[in-house]
């Protein structure tokens, strides 16, 4: 029974991260399709890829912080890992229905620390994880927005001499196919890292590793594939909101939005800090419509998009919750 | 004529001095470059957009009716 048990997690786990990856699977093609630089089915093959390929990159620090950085190792039981997954599951599925670009990341935060908090009051909420997590919900749309800015105001600066702009056009289209792809591996890297630090996370609990131990390789590439798969299934709901209707994007603009995105999230994984890739890029987005001037920015659509980002945390700690009196019951 | 992304960079700014207390020690310096950053931002737009309040539109040249310039 112990091990279905761990098997189901483990599969729920997988789930919510192939829900990752279609929910955000705009994140990464978003800027390439509304630029016309490929179309939708190539461009989700060519994220999905890289989303995989960045096992080869990334080591696991993030897995770590997930694994025991948000609440008390202990209080990880299958149950309370099996709620916090469904929790951040069920407001993805919200979301995404809605067409709103939240973050699967801070959904998963939510979840486990409402499932956590519901088995064991708030002593088991570890304080120096969360707030490491909460400063970067400040921080990393923050930094995309800057270097979206000033990597736009070094490219316009750079070319702003040439006159052949159909030229320069053709040059940044196959710029953003880089950037795209950058961008793809800081996601992957950074997002399936989370739902490797839960599986892990869920085999210490189980006894089948030691504490402390390594992420296994299975669960590495099982990982990857999940949230390629998830990212080649696409997410067309928010390609719109997050291509077009946030800012206009060019060529050149997508180019420094994505490189921005792609900067952030590669400082981020390296230092073991679970971050939102779609907080990310949406301010490396809105930095380069900024550049221009702030009526370049939908503010009325930026607005909806933060309030879903407020509401992410409490509504992932809400369905957890609530999927928790559920388990606790029936077990 | 003002820019109001001066105001936005400025608050941006005030967010990181505000976060290098409450971040932890080995990523303070991420919250100090934000506000260095987003600061210097508001004083280059600021910059920016007095010297375009400044600065005299250019004159629209028209040709004569005699075709000379």
């Amino acid at each position: 029974m112990d091990l279905f048990a761990v098997v189901v997690v483990v599969g729920v786990a997988l789930a919510f991260d192939f829900v990752n990856g279609f929910h955000d699977a705009a994140n990464s093609i978003a800027t390439v399709v509304s630029t016309r630089v490929l179309s939708p089915r190539a461009a989700v093959a060519w994220a999905a890829f890289f989303n995989f390929a960045a096992f080869l990159v990334f080591g696991t620090h993030v897995a770590a912080t997930i694994a025991s950085g948000i609440v008390l190792p202990d209080i990880l039981s299958i149950g309370v890992v099996f709620a916090g997954l469904i929790g951040a599951i069920g407001w993805n599925l919200i979301t995404f229905y809605l067409g709103l670009p939240t973050s699967s990341s801070h959904a998963l935060v939510g979840g486990i620390a409402g499932a956590a908090v519901a088995k064991g009051g708030f002593d088991v909420l570890l304080s120096d994880g969360l707030r490491k997590i909460g400063v970067f919900i400040v921080l990393s749309p923050l930094v995309g927005l800057a270097l979206g800015m000033i990597f736009m105001l070094v490219l316009m600066w750079s070319v702003h001499r040439y006159s052949n702009v159909d030229r320069l056009n053709r040059v940044f289209r196959r710029g953003q196919l880089v950037s795209a792809a950058a961008f793809s591996l800081g996601h992957g890297g950074n997002d399936a890292q989370k739902t490797m630090g839960i599986i892990l996370a869920v085999l210490i609990a189980s006894d089948h590793l030691a504490a402390g131990s390594e992420v296994p390789l299975w669960v590495v590439l099982s990982a990857h594939v999940a949230i390629g798969l998830g990212t080649l299934s696409g997410g067309w709901r928010i390609v719109k909101t997050m291509g077009s209707k946030i800012t206009k994007l060019q060529p050149v603009g997508g180019v420094a939005a994505e490189s921005a995105a792609a900067v952030t999230l590669f400082f981020t994984s390296s230092a073991g800090i679970p971050v939102s890739t779609t907080h990310t890029i949406t301010g490396a987005i809105v930095g380069v419509g900024a550049s221009r001037r702030l009526s370049a920015v939908r503010w009325g659509v930026a607005g909806r998009v933060v309030w879903a980002w407020i509401l992410t945390i409490p509504g992932a700690w809400a369905i957890a919750t609530l999927t928790y009196g559920v388990v606790a019951v029936l077990s | 004529m003002s820019d109001r992304r001066v105001v936005f960079f400025l608050i941006a700014s005030a967010s990181g001095v505000l976060l290098y207390p409450v971040a932890d020690s080995e990523h303070r310096w991420v919250a100090v470059a934000v506000a260095v950053s987003y600061f210097v931002l508001a004083l280059l737009v600021f910059l920016d957009a007095r010297t375009r309040a400044h600065t005299p539109p250019r004159p629209i040249r028209t040709g004569r009716v005699d075709g000379r310039e």
